[in-house]
């Protein structure tokens, strides 16, 4: 501490001789290249003498609170080091300015404050060790030297975060509107200068004595003359800067800021190479050219519409209460937007209306701009009600009682634009009663009396308002009908359950078969009451209608057990992953659904044939019996090989009654149910059914997995 | 401290230290340096009411056709003759530029170009390319907007569809129609303010699933109402039998005085939410018969939609529905048509697909035009993201497959104040775009902005931070917007 306090006078006395010889030989100084990172300290450097002259400050204000000799040691410690970092900053920022590449001006401003400030602190450090400092006069000078730290910090930062940091100015380069017709310079080069080069090369900052934003400036150039030279891009030193590696030093933009794109590198280069021409626009140059190729995504990017700001209304406010007051759930009266006196009002439900609603609206009639009635039972004597609503635009009354009589009294509404009328009785009569109207634009008549020709008629000698017609269906359009829907949602009868089928569109017939047979559209059955089926049927239908085409064929597969299995059991497992609920699945009455054979309802087998048996505690006649499946050619689930079907009283006594051999497909089809019957002998009874169902071992060769072992799935057998 | 109570309290430790931390220290000082510190900037996100537009807007409603699956641009809206002519050559390095494929196509050797099996032809007065498959909505040309640049960050089915949903492919967001729902509020007070109407064609399909209409972290009102598929789009609405109205009230006020009592002793805003739906229910009661009624649909109506309009869970009858559900003020009404995953079979499949939707979409379009509600709703047909321009497996006897692409789309939007044109370029290849690409995020910021919302002023505090459905991206495409 004590050998500092020696050696400081003689350091503050040689650093500020050093100071003043270099200052005086500016001109002349050579800045060493190893230097240069000690002038780049100056940034960081500056804060401490800043801090400690500001410390400084705040001790002499308050020095009355400590003990004399106490505050005499601290402030004489504090200003010496404020003075040798004052100084030291300064020979910093001495070396900084000599890199160049800051506005002249502001840099003598900075540069001679910055010099004055460490002379200051030298001063006050000489003067605070004398035995007799005046109080007023130490004062006097601690405060102006903060006032000169003040500007002389204000010019640094001026120097380094521009002029208009500390006060932004309005970004002046928003105003610039391009558009189509601009030059390809201001289109589309500038603003690639603008977010590339100018952060660097501008008023305040002329790193290699370049300044690029301007055009005087762009062909002044920098330190090394002209930037690029007209038609010979390859010899522009601009083209030549960007073009170097990203490791060479002169590399531009420089490495850490952000690049020129592949697209804006060439788009420079072909702007140069085409001239430099600062008002050459785009529709003068031929389609061919590159430069007009390479431009137009630019044009395209900045040349952005410019989007229309909302309406805003200039109306009386409604109060808050009256709008509360007048809300309902089948009434909605809403501001159009956040802060807008414009009111809109929609009604709801045509149950929930009433006539008084509608007048109630008077006490916003000075606000109301969009109303819509829609389906409401809205009446010609309505009309004057809605005709004080002076400053309503919109206006929709489709779908109500109105005929148009009176529809000439809404003349009142002279900012009436658009009027919907569709689905009422109004009849060419409103022509002449709405064509008065001044602001009228769209008037919605679709599905009323007036005729498409009518309409010409009219406007042939009216352009406003605009009568639509909407849609007019024409008649020599064919559709194809929908199919029939069934309203059955079992396909398993029990006793007395039909087969119902229903058609959505009025006046459509539905003709129908039960022999498997596609229907016919003119001599099939026409379905007009519920069909009783028998047994196991195939129910097909369609539908048709005069002018429509007919529909598709949909087709169903009933099925029917009059009688049914008191018990059942399988003498085979089924495969694991379909075991369904055991024998009882076969006669439980409950069919699977062929999306989804992974439901209980389904059993499946594979490697093993399906052998049930049934059990009936009285003798049964049965006539017939029918196996019902699911068909998937895709899965491999096919009909089986061969169905056998044995009966007789007791497990011990079958003899076979039946072999099947189920029709195979011979190529792919849509998934379905299929029912095998087997009509059994005529009269006898059983006890016990055994029934064999062989999956097909071998699938025929045309399907995907040919030769694969096939699947049958099984989800019940009928007994009648 | 019990969990209950501090419910009650609404206010958490963390809450509780938050707010001293910024507390009468800071704020003295604060107001101080800046006088203007309390007084609220336009910045102030939370100061926004909900329930109304911010400012004036073109739309008041949308109806979403969504196509679910990814319908073919390559056989809709974009006409690429170079790739009927280069059919069969592979695919030049310069325009695939290594971009990502799916696991479907990744290892495929070869990437051979196919063109369109389906005849295009130029409609309207923007003369827009629409293939023959569309025939109705070729005759609408000049009442819609072809988006030909629409692109996509994800690359299978459901993240694209989460993405463009809820502006975020995880899953974990509100949907498009929840942040309408809370952002305007219904207009009808009586319906929900988000209906989604399903429905599936014959095409290879891709499901739906409540993910994409899920409020997320929003109030549970605001999620999608699903409607049936059956006779009764909105299930066990009707009072049971016996049940007198004046009755079925008096249960629903008793009801709610116990459910406010929950609420007040617990503070789940869920309970809340429960009374708001039960009231919403009841009027529900009033509004929907008059809605599902289509007995009263003009013979007009069944030529322009087609027959199917009638067979409820059509997508020509949600179309009808639709329009009926919009007309009564429900803000966003989406529908998903699903069977538009044509990774083979496109000759078979695609025009099924644009049967079903064909007709109907435009007669939509039409229908809400001759009502004179065209220009205050805003209509959208498309898919989660494009088809290659390449094939899927071989080409075979003129049948092909195209995969998942990504990186251009097309979609069509209708009325709301949308410019009715052409927008946007690909390149001949039909694989990059040349021209003004539209995100979803930039697709989203736009629809707001027709709805009278500024996307990045519509936001929800959730996490400790602030979700916007175009998260931090997004910006209003000014060419698409008449």
């Amino acid at each position: 501490m004590k050998r500092l306090k020696e050696i400081t006078p003689t350091f503050l006395f040689a650093t500020h001789v050093l100071l003043v010889f270099l200052l005086i030989f500016q001109g002349k100084v050579h800045l060493p290249m190893w230097m240069q990172p000690l002038g780049r300290m100056h940034p960081m450097l500056l804060h401490v003498p800043i801090g400690l002259l500001v410390l400084t400050g705040l001790l002499w204000w308050a020095k009355k609170e400590f003990d004399r000799a106490a505050i005499q040691t601290v402030l004489d410690a504090v200003l010496s080091l404020t003075a040798i970092t004052a100084v030291t900053t300064a020979l910093l920022g001495f070396f900084l300015s000599r890199e160049g590449g800051y506005p002249d001006g502001l840099l003598q401003k900075h540069l001679w404050s910055g010099v004055a400030l460490s002379f200051l602190t030298y001063g006050l450090a000489i003067y605070n060790q004398q035995l007799q400092i005046k109080p007023q006069r130490m004062g006097y000078a601690v405060t102006l030297s903060i006032a000169v730290l003040l500007l002389t910090g204000h010019w640094g930062a001026s120097l380094t975060h521009g002029e208009d940091y500390l006060f932004p100015q309005p970004d002046k380069t928003k105003e610039i509107v391009i558009t189509k017709q601009s030059p390809v310079f201001a289109a589309a080069v500038e603003p690639i200068l603008r977010a590339k080069c100018y952060s660097c090369h501008n008023d305040q900052k002329l790193k290699g004595g370049l300044n690029m934003t301007s055009v005087e400036n762009l062909q002044r150039g920098g330190k090394h003359g002209a930037i690029w030279v007209p038609k010979n891009a390859a010899k522009s030193h601009l083209i030549e800067r960007i073009q170097l590696g990203m490791e060479e030093k002169k590399h531009m933009p420089p490495k850490g800021k952000p690049q020129l794109t592949t697209e804006e590198s060439r788009l420079i280069f072909a702007w140069i190479q085409s001239g430099a021409d600062y008002s050459k626009r785009l529709t003068d140059l031929p389609a061919s050219d590159s430069l007009k190729k390479l431009a137009e995504p630019f044009f395209n990017k900045n040349t952005q519409a410019v989007i229309a700001p909302p309406r805003v209304y200039d109306l009386p406010f409604a109060a808050d209460k009256t709008i509360e007051k007048l809300n309902s759930p089948f009434r909605i009266v809403a501001p159009i937007a956040t802060g807008s006196p414009a009111l809109q009002v929609d009604f709801l439900a045509r149950k929930a209306y009433e006539p008084q609603q509608l007048s109630e609206l008077s006490a916003i009639s000075g606000q109301l701009v969009s109303l819509d009635l829609s389906n409401m039972p809205i009446k010609d004597s309505d009309v004057k009600t809605l005709a004080q609503f002076k400053v309503l635009e919109k206006l929709w009354i489709n779908n109500s009682d109105l005929t148009g009589a009176t529809l000439g009294e809404l003349k009142t509404c002279t900012h009436l634009k658009t009027l919907g009328l569709s689905g009422t009785q109004v009849d060419k009569k409103i022509f002449d009663a709405l064509s008065q109207m001044p602001s009228l634009q769209e008037v919605y008549v679709w599905n009323t009396k007036i005729t498409p020709a009518e309409i010409a008629g009219f406007q042939k000698n009216h352009k406003k308002p605009h009568f639509r017609s909407g849609y007019i269906p024409n008649d020599s359009l064919r559709l194809q009908l929908n199919p029939p829907t069934l309203v059955n949602e079992d396909f398993v009868l029990s006793d007395n359950t039909p087969v119902v089928f229903k058609h959505s569109l009025r006046g459509a017939l539905i003709r129908y078969t039960t022999n498997g047979v596609d229907p016919d559209t003119t001599s099939s059955p026409v379905f007009s009451k519920p069909i009783f089926l028998n047994g196991y049927t195939e129910v097909k239908a369609r539908a048709t209608k005069d002018q429509w085409i007919a529909s598709s064929t949909v087709s169903y597969t009933f099925f029917r057990g009059k009688i049914h299995a008191d018990s059942a059991a399988i003498l085979s497992l089924p495969e694991p992953e379909y075991p369904g609920t055991g024998a009882k699945t076969l006669i439980n009455h409950k069919k699977g659904l062929i999306e989804n054979f992974k439901d209980t309802a389904w059993l499946g087998y594979r490697h093993r044939p399906l052998i049930g048996l049934f059990f009936f505690k009285q003798p049964q006649t049965i006539q017939s019996l029918t196996l019902s499946l699911g068909i998937n050619i895709g899965s491999y689930i096919f009909p089986p090989l061969e169905v056998q079907i044995w009966g007789g009283s007791s497990a011990g006594k079958l003899q076979l009654l039946k072999t099947l051999k189920p029709l195979q497909p011979t190529d792919y089809e849509p998934n379905r149910m299929l029912g095998i019957q087997a009509d059994l002998p005529k009269d006898s009874k059983f006890q016990v059914i055994k029934i064999v169902a062989k999956p097909v071992p071998k699938l025929p060769t045309w399907h995907s997995g040919k030769g694969d072992l096939g699947w049958v799935m099984i989800d019940e057998v009928f007994f009648n | 401290m019990s969990e209950f109570y501090n419910h009650r309290l609404n206010v958490n430790r963390r809450h509780f230290l938050g707010k001293m931390a910024a507390g009468v220290g800071s704020l003295a000082l604060g107001s101080l340096l800046v006088p203007d510190l309390f007084k609220g900037s336009p910045d102030d996100l939370e100061a926004l009411p909900l329930g109304v537009a911010q400012f004036a807007p073109k739309a008041k409603r949308i109806i979403y056709l969504f196509q679910n699956g990814a319908p073919s641009q390559l056989e809709s809206f974009d006409y690429k003759p170079l790739l009927t002519k280069m059919a069969g050559q592979e695919m030049p390095a310069s325009i695939r530029q290594g971009q990502r494929l799916t696991g479907m196509t990744s290892n495929q050797k070869k990437f051979p170009l196919v063109g369109s099996h389906f005849q295009f032809k130029q409609y309207g007065q923007s003369g827009a390319w629409i293939s023959e498959l569309f025939p109705n909505i070729a005759s609408i040309a000049d009442d819609i907007c072809i988006i030909r640049t629409m692109n996509t960050e994800a690359i299978n089915h459901d993240p694209a569809l989460t993405f463009l949903q809820s502006g975020a492919q995880q899953g974990n967001r509100p949907s498009m129609g929840a942040w309408m729902s809370y952002g305007l509020g219904s207009e009808n007070k009586n319906l929900p303010a988000f209906c989604v109407l399903l429905s599936r064609g014959q095409g290879n399909g891709q499901g739906v699933y409540s993910k994409l209409w899920t409020n997320g972290f929003l109030d549970s009102t605001h999620q999608g109402v699903v409607f049936s598929s059956g006779e009764d789009p909105i299930l066990y609405l009707n009072d049971p039998a016996g049940t007198e109205r004046v009755a079925r009230r008096r249960m629903l006020d008793n009801l709610s005085e116990l459910n406010s009592m929950a609420y007040k002793e617990f503070g789940d805003p869920e309970i809340h939410s429960k009374i708001q739906q039960y009231e919403l229910a009841y009027r529900m009661q009033t509004a929907v018969p008059e809605l599902t009624d289509l007995s009263k649909e003009p013979d007009q109506i069944v030529k322009m939609y087609g027959p199917e309009c009638l067979v409820p869970g059509t997508y020509a009858a949600n179309c009808l529905l639709a329009r009926k559900l919009s007309e009564s003020g429900v803000r966003f009404v989406q529908l998903y048509h699903q069977g538009w995953d044509q990774h083979g079979n496109m000759v078979g499949e695609m025009p099924l697909q644009a049967k079903d939707t064909d007709r109907a979409s435009a007669a939509l379009i039409t229908d809400l035009k001759q009502r004179g509600l065209l220009d205050e709703t805003l209509v959208i047909w498309g898919g989660e993201f494009g088809r290659t321009n390449y094939g899927q497996g071989e080409v075979k006897d003129g049948n092909y497959g195209r995969d998942h692409h990504p990186r251009c789309y097309s979609i069509w939007m209708a009325g709301g104040g949308i410019k009715p044109g052409v927008y946007g370029e690909t390149d001949e290849f039909g694989y990059n775009i040349v021209r003004d690409p539209v995100h979803i995020h930039d697709f989203h910021a736009t629809i707001l902005h027709q709805m009278g919302i500024n996307h990045e002023r519509l936001t929800y505090k959730h996490l400790g931070r602030r979700y916007r459905l175009t998260d931090i991206a997004g910006n209003v495409v000014p060419g698409l917007i008449s």
